[in-house]
């Protein structure tokens, strides 16, 4: 279990990256920690990995401080890739994992082994510079895996992948979420998040502005919608009791509810009143939010109050 | 028992970069054959222009064709034979035209006119010759000097024989042996000047290419984003540690065996020819060649490793390297000063500023004696700024190294260094 308390950092004196930063990690989830660029993701994840110390606040792993031993637990995906250009992949890979500590046989298998599971045996002798984008992208990711890692850290791994390539690798970090490792998801595409995470960190302007799983905070900030798609006229859908308002396009109408709305009984009240209006319902569906629209309510009301804060000094 | 472990991680660590350090560089097909080619580029850029410029100057061999005026004078006669006796053609003739033409279908260089004032003027289409006309002129110079102490009744022979130079040899002291040899005086001041010389443009060069390719290394990893993986997995220190080390082993490995080469060069032509160096090349300037390179490579690799921390590109660390630059080019501009010179003030003080003392101790080593307690305050003061630089390098490496997008400012630097 990764935990961390507490924890700020500031760069200078104006600039303060991460402010009372706490969360956990459980072994065997996949946490999101999501935000837009500039949030503090970057240097949480550095103070993580000891690149840089924290002004303040703890970050305990099982309980205990990092060690420098611990470095060896982790493995790190960056958001910016790079490797040696001009060195040969098996090279660059094997220098990587002897830095973990891996030894030169137990690395050799394990390279083999990767590289064939993403199809790329033939690169192993290879310049890293003759490598294709996506592949190069493969190739960093073996090495963040190659020493088995207990945390696993992927920032933005799925950019600049085909899809196919994007399966592949969603495959593989399931099958590390079922060996029980930690795994610590940075993103700020908010679909990408949806897609893998079971639980969500969010940050915003270095604070913590969210934090929960998926299910608990969909729930937690459902706007109250349900889109109703029916043939014939829907103008009735604005009389029917419970609705605010009603956004109309083409056939398919969005509607706005009421806090204390039960969507299964409005699901029969439109059915009754659609019979009447000779109209036929096609589709009926309650509106879950996305992490989007949970991210723009939140954010937005937190760069208000700033605003509001700016104007009161 | 933990600590212990740990420590063990970490050097551990430090290796493994410092081996792949070492191999990077040593096996790429470029540095081969730069180890291998380069002493022949050398003795090719020593020996060809020394060899055209001897041909170009040196003709005492052959003999060479001349033309006189003969005007019936004495003066006339007693150079033409002086010029004789010392192995001239001379061509004798009492029409100026006949000569003009001899010069022009190249059958004599050149021919001497007497002037209205006693002397000789020499006329030639190829008046840049310059042994042709000192040699004459010393001839000519004879010949007049004799005719006037002549004709003050002295007798030449005996004025130039208490005339002639004494030498002064000049003997070396030490105080290791009771002996005071030899250094003979002719050529040994050059060669006095040009083994410091060689010794500190070998630490100067080996600093400057291997200190950059440390720089350029820590600039490429930083604008290549792998250093994020690299500090995941190793401390900041033993990064920078590891590179420094890493390239000075490659470094020393080169320069070792372009050392090797020039000794058996040495050896060679000595026996070949005869010649051997007057300056005492002795083990121990090779073990204090070794030790102050050693030294100076650590101190301004650790340098360069932080200025390439520091920078965006590699022009970027080109303009902050300036002032370690500048501590290199001080030293080569003082040398002959201080090899002539090795106890005065300025020497001492060069000699133990660390910046400058790696190479300035050495010609001043080469040079002569250099007390004890100086060896030993130079050698304390580069060690404990190498310890220096590398600790404030490594933090420098710290937070530079994952700045990108922005310019160093010195500013930022006290911020930097505040930094746990």
């Amino acid at each position: 279990m990764l935990q961390l308390k507490n924890v700020s950092k500031s760069y200078g004196k104006d600039f303060r990256a991460v402010n009372d930063l706490s969360f956990t990690a459980e072994e065997g989830a996949v946490v999101g920690v999501i935000g837009p660029n500039g949030a503090g993701k970057s240097t949480t994840i550095r103070m993580i990995m000891d690149i840089i110390k924290p002004d303040s606040g703890t970050i305990t792993l099982d309980g205990k401080p990092f060690t420098a031993e611990d470095k060896d637990k982790i493995g790190y995906l960056p958001e910016e890739r790079g490797l040696y250009k001009k060195e040969k992949v098996c090279d660059v890979l094997r220098y990587l994992a002897a830095l973990k500590g891996v030894s030169k046989a137990d690395a050799d298998a394990r390279i083999d082994k990767w590289l064939a599971r993403f199809d790329l045996s033939e690169w192993k002798d290879k310049k890293i510079e003759s490598l294709s984008k996506g592949m190069a992208q493969k190739i960093q990711f073996i090495s963040t895996v190659l020493h088995d890692p207990k945390i696993v850290f992927l920032d933005e791994p799925f950019s600049g992948l085909d899809p196919v390539s994007s399966d592949e690798l969603l495959a593989v970090i399931k099958e590390l979420k079922q060996e029980g490792r930690i795994i610590l998801f940075s993103t700020h595409v908010m679909e990408v998040a949806e897609r893998i995470c079971d639980h969500i960190i969010m940050l915003n302007h270095g604070q913590k502005i969210l934090d929960g799983n998926l299910a608990q905070i969909r729930k937690e900030y459902g706007n109250n919608s349900v889109t109703v798609e029916c043939e014939g006229d829907g103008s009735f859908l604005k009389d029917i009791a419970g609705v605010k308002s009603v956004q109309e396009s083409g056939s398919e109408y969005t509607l706005t509810l009421q806090n204390d709305v039960n969507e299964k009984d409005l699901f029969a009240a439109i059915a009754v009143k659609a019979k009447e209006n000779n109209c036929t319902v096609s589709r009926y569906m309650v509106n879950e939010p996305s992490l989007h629209a949970v991210f723009v309510s939140i954010a937005g009301k937190e760069s208000l109050s700033e605003d509001a804060q700016g104007e009161e000094k | 028992m933990r600590r212990e472990r740990r420590n063990k991680a970490m050097k551990s660590k430090l290796s493994t970069v410092l081996a792949y350090e070492f191999k990077k560089i040593v096996c790429k097909k470029s540095f081969i054959i730069v180890t291998i080619l380069g002493p022949f580029l050398m003795a090719a850029l020593i020996l060809i222009p020394s060899l055209s410029s001897l041909s170009s100057v040196d003709r005492s061999g052959e003999t060479i064709s001349i033309g006189i005026l003969s005007d019936g004078n004495n003066l006339t006669y007693a150079v033409r034979d002086s010029l004789a006796a010392s192995g001239w053609n001379i061509v004798d003739k009492s029409d100026e035209e006949s000569l003009k033409s001899a010069v022009f279908n190249k059958s004599i260089e050149g021919y001497l006119v007497r002037d209205g004032k006693g002397s000789f003027g020499y006329y030639s289409d190829d008046t840049g010759d310059l042994y042709v006309h000192s040699a004459l002129e010393n001839v000519v110079s004879n010949v007049i000097i004799s005719d006037r102490l002549a004709k003050q009744g002295l007798d030449p022979q005996m004025v130039f024989s208490m005339m002639e130079a004494t030498s002064l040899p000049s003997y070396k002291l030490s105080q290791k042996e009771n002996s005071a040899e030899e250094s003979d005086s002719e050529g040994s001041y050059l060669v006095k000047l040009l083994v410091p010389l060689f010794f500190a443009m070998t630490i100067y060069m080996a600093i400057l290419l291997y200190g950059q390719s440390i720089g350029r290394s820590v600039v490429s990893e930083k604008s290549s984003k792998i250093v994020d993986v690299l500090l995941s997995s190793v401390r900041p220190d033993d990064l920078l540690m590891g590179k420094i080390f890493g390239v000075a082993l490659s470094g020393v490995l080169q320069f070792s065996i372009w050392i090797g080469f020039a000794l058996v060069g040495v050896s060679l032509f000595s026996k070949f020819t005869g010649f051997t160096i007057p300056v005492q090349l002795s083990p121990l300037n090779f073990v204090y060649l070794g030790v102050f390179f050693l030294l100076g490579f650590l101190l301004f690799g650790a340098c360069y490793g932080a200025v390439g921390a520091a920078s965006e590109d590699e022009q970027h660390m080109g303009q902050l390297s300036y002032p370690f630059l500048l501590c290199l080019i001080v030293p080569i501009c003082f040398i002959s000063s201080i090899s002539s010179n090795p106890n005065s003030a300025l020497a001492v003080f060069l000699s133990l500023f660390p910046f400058t003392s790696p190479m300035v101790m050495l010609t001043r080593l080469v040079g002569g004696q250099v007390p004890i307690w100086q060896l030993a305050i130079s050698s304390v003061l580069l060690v404990g700024s190498i310890y220096l630089v590398m600790k404030l390098a490594a933090k420098i490496f710290r937070v530079g190294i994952l700045l990108t997008g922005k310019n160093f400012k010195f500013a930022d630097m006290k911020s930097w260094l505040m930094e746990k």
